[in-house]
């Protein structure tokens, strides 16, 4: 009974406009206050949540972000990605998807990507004469290729949670990452075909190494973070850290465009989205540890397992049940809640831990573009200035290709796991 | 509208506090390199860290930083929505004072406890965390107060 309170005063508390994390923090509250639990435990897994050295990649990756956009890094990847697809039909639509992967293999979140690209490509789309529905969708969607394809801030905290291999996840996310953005560039084509969008005149090979010269310092970041993790040089939290330092260095030293005074607001900014979302963290530790007292995972485990135990309907309530998630809820949130509740059940029916990891952060990938909370598609259509409704509209095709995939990921184990058993040998 | 220095303060701290992760992150991973290796920079970056999310939170909040499904109020009446606010303020403000006050507890009760590399007393580390609950508090207590004035305008307004 007391674990019905606690979701529904969650959602209600949510859903009247309470910050998520404060939602989590004063519906556990409520909870302990009705149970006669001390409510010391709030402050003590707030501390524990917040005093973790893995977690500290959240303001490294999000400073490397930031650092890229105001040092003229994302501008160089979006330039060479338009130099090198440019002139087919809707080039420009498939340079961000293409920018949004090259962008994916730095930063780790789908909101950085989205307000980064979004804020150069959704207006330059609009100029050259793209439907801004249709803008808004390819940004939205393709940023969540950011967080699958490596390194990646979701399966930095699947790996922390579960004490899975994040080299292993990290390699796992790459195949389905990559065969996304091919999936979601088919997509933005076919529309762009039948909608007569523009495309750039095929620029000379000259040009295209010129703009390949330009960014090579951007792509190359991406070589060195990966490089440092799989080869064991540096922990993927403190690839966070030298990404940022790599950001600061071509923003400053190469490309120029980065001043001293603007790296204190750079960083303030920085710890202002990573302190929220800490805070979510800390306050989905005291959420969580409810859940686990109530033996929550090992009801919706058996209610799982009690409607079937065929292996492809099991995974198709778990996919049904994450994607629902994900659309209302926050990916770190969804992921420290509700991963170590699902991940039994994935391995009773003989899944690999990895495979269920990549495909988790999958949907809760997709959830970040579809409403009530997709915070891609929010973002994408606020930079855009179109409504919800309308972006929603546009980005359907992309939401079904997006499907396509994830079930192409969960009923193929291969996709996923090809890489990291290569690890193993 | 008033000087926020509560806010200048505590947004500079952060960004020092940050600085201080940045380098000992980097100071870990160089030193793994090379014939002296520190134990403690684990540690310390992970109090850097921690103090750096705590000083800042409050600042998070008061610029509105943290994610809220915002489908439902904005679609209220501007009376409405000023009371919904009015109570969710008070929420988080119950929430922050169970905070402050074990916060409080905890850090008292860690005066013996030493950090394990640094040697630090942990009741320092701890007291951060009412710190930033007190703070987090006032501004919940400045935006009560800028409702409680719109609902008064708005009062007026119809009268």
């Amino acid at each position: 009974m007391s674990a019905v309170i606690l979701f529904v005063s969650f959602i209600a508390l949510i859903f009247i406009g309470v910050p998520i994390a404060f939602s989590m923090g004063i519906s556990s509250l409520i909870y302990l206050l009705m149970n006669d639990i001390p409510t010391i435990v709030i402050s003590q897994k707030l501390f524990s949540g917040i005093n973790s050295f893995v977690l500290l990649c959240i303001p490294g990756f999000v400073l490397a972000g930031n650092l890229m956009n105001t040092g003229g890094i994302t501008k160089r990847i979006i330039k060479f990605s338009n130099a090198a697809i440019g002139h087919i039909r809707g080039g420009l639509g498939l340079a961000n998807i293409v920018a949004s992967m090259i962008f994916a293999g730095i930063t780790g979140t789908a909101i950085a990507d989205t307000t980064s690209l979004g804020a150069i490509l959704i207006p330059a789309m609009e100029e050259e004469g793209y439907d801004v529905p249709f803008s808004v969708a390819v940004t939205a969607s393709s940023s969540t290729i950011g967080p699958i394809i490596p390194p990646s801030l979701p399966m930095i905290i699947v790996g922390t949670l579960t004490g899975l291999s994040v080299s292993k996840l990290f390699l796992g996310g790459a195949i389905p990452g990559i065969l996304l953005g091919i999936f979601l560039m088919i997509v933005a084509y076919i529309i762009s075909v039948k909608r007569q969008y523009p495309k750039d005149d095929k620029k000379p090979f000259g040009v295209v190494i010129k703009t390949f010269f330009s960014a090579f310092w951007a792509l190359m970041m991406t070589v060195i973070i990966l490089w440092g993790i799989l080869g064991g040089f540096f922990t993927p939290t403190e690839a966070s850290i030298v990404a940022s330092l790599y950001a600061f260095i071509v923003g400053k030293f190469v490309y120029r465009e980065l001043e001293w005074s603007q790296i204190p607001k750079i960083i303030l900014d920085t710890m202002k989205t990573s302190s929220a979302i800490m805070f979510l963290v800390g306050f989905a530790a005291t959420f969580g540890w409810i859940l686990a007292s109530e033996q929550i995972p090992q009801l919706v485990a058996e209610f799982i397992l009690s409607i079937s135990s065929d292996k492809i309907v099991v995974l198709l309530l778990l996919n049904a049940l994450l994607l629902f998630v994900g659309m209302f809820m926050e990916t770190i949130a969804a992921l420290i809640i509700l991963f170590p509740v699902l991940l039994p059940v994935a391995v009773e029916i003989g899944m690999d831990p990895i495979h269920f990891g990549v495909m988790a952060v999958l949907n809760l990938m997709i959830g970040l573009t579809t409403p009530p909370v997709g915070v891609c598609l929010f973002a994408g259509a606020s930079i855009g200035k179109i409504s919800i409704a309308k972006a929603t509209r546009a980005i359907l095709p992309f939401l079904a290709v997006s499907l396509v995939v994830l079930m192409m990921v969960t009923f193929i184990p291969q996709i996923t796991l090809f890489l990291p058993n290569l690890l193993n040998k | 509208m008033k000087k926020d220095y509560l806010g200048k303060v505590l947004s500079f701290l952060s960004v020092v506090m940050f600085f201080g992760v940045f380098f000992s992150v980097l100071t870990q991973i160089v030193t793994r390199y090379l014939p002296v290796s520190f134990t403690w920079t684990e540690e310390l970056s992970r109090m850097f860290f921690a103090a750096a999310v705590l000083f800042c939170a409050p600042v998070a909040y008061r610029d509105y930083e943290f994610v809220i499904v915002d489908i439902l109020i904005d679609r209220l009446p501007k009376k409405v929505r000023a009371y919904v606010e009015l109570l969710i303020n008070m929420g988080i403000i119950l929430l922050f004072v169970n905070i402050f006050k074990y916060g409080i507890d905890l850090a008292i009760n860690m005066h013996r406890q030493m950090s394990p590399t640094l040697g630090v007393h942990m009741s320092y580390f701890f007291a951060l965390v009412p710190f930033s609950a007190v703070c987090l508090i006032y501004y919940a207590l400045l935006n009560l107060r800028r409702l409680v004035k719109e609902l008064r305008l708005k009062g007026q307004e119809v009268k």
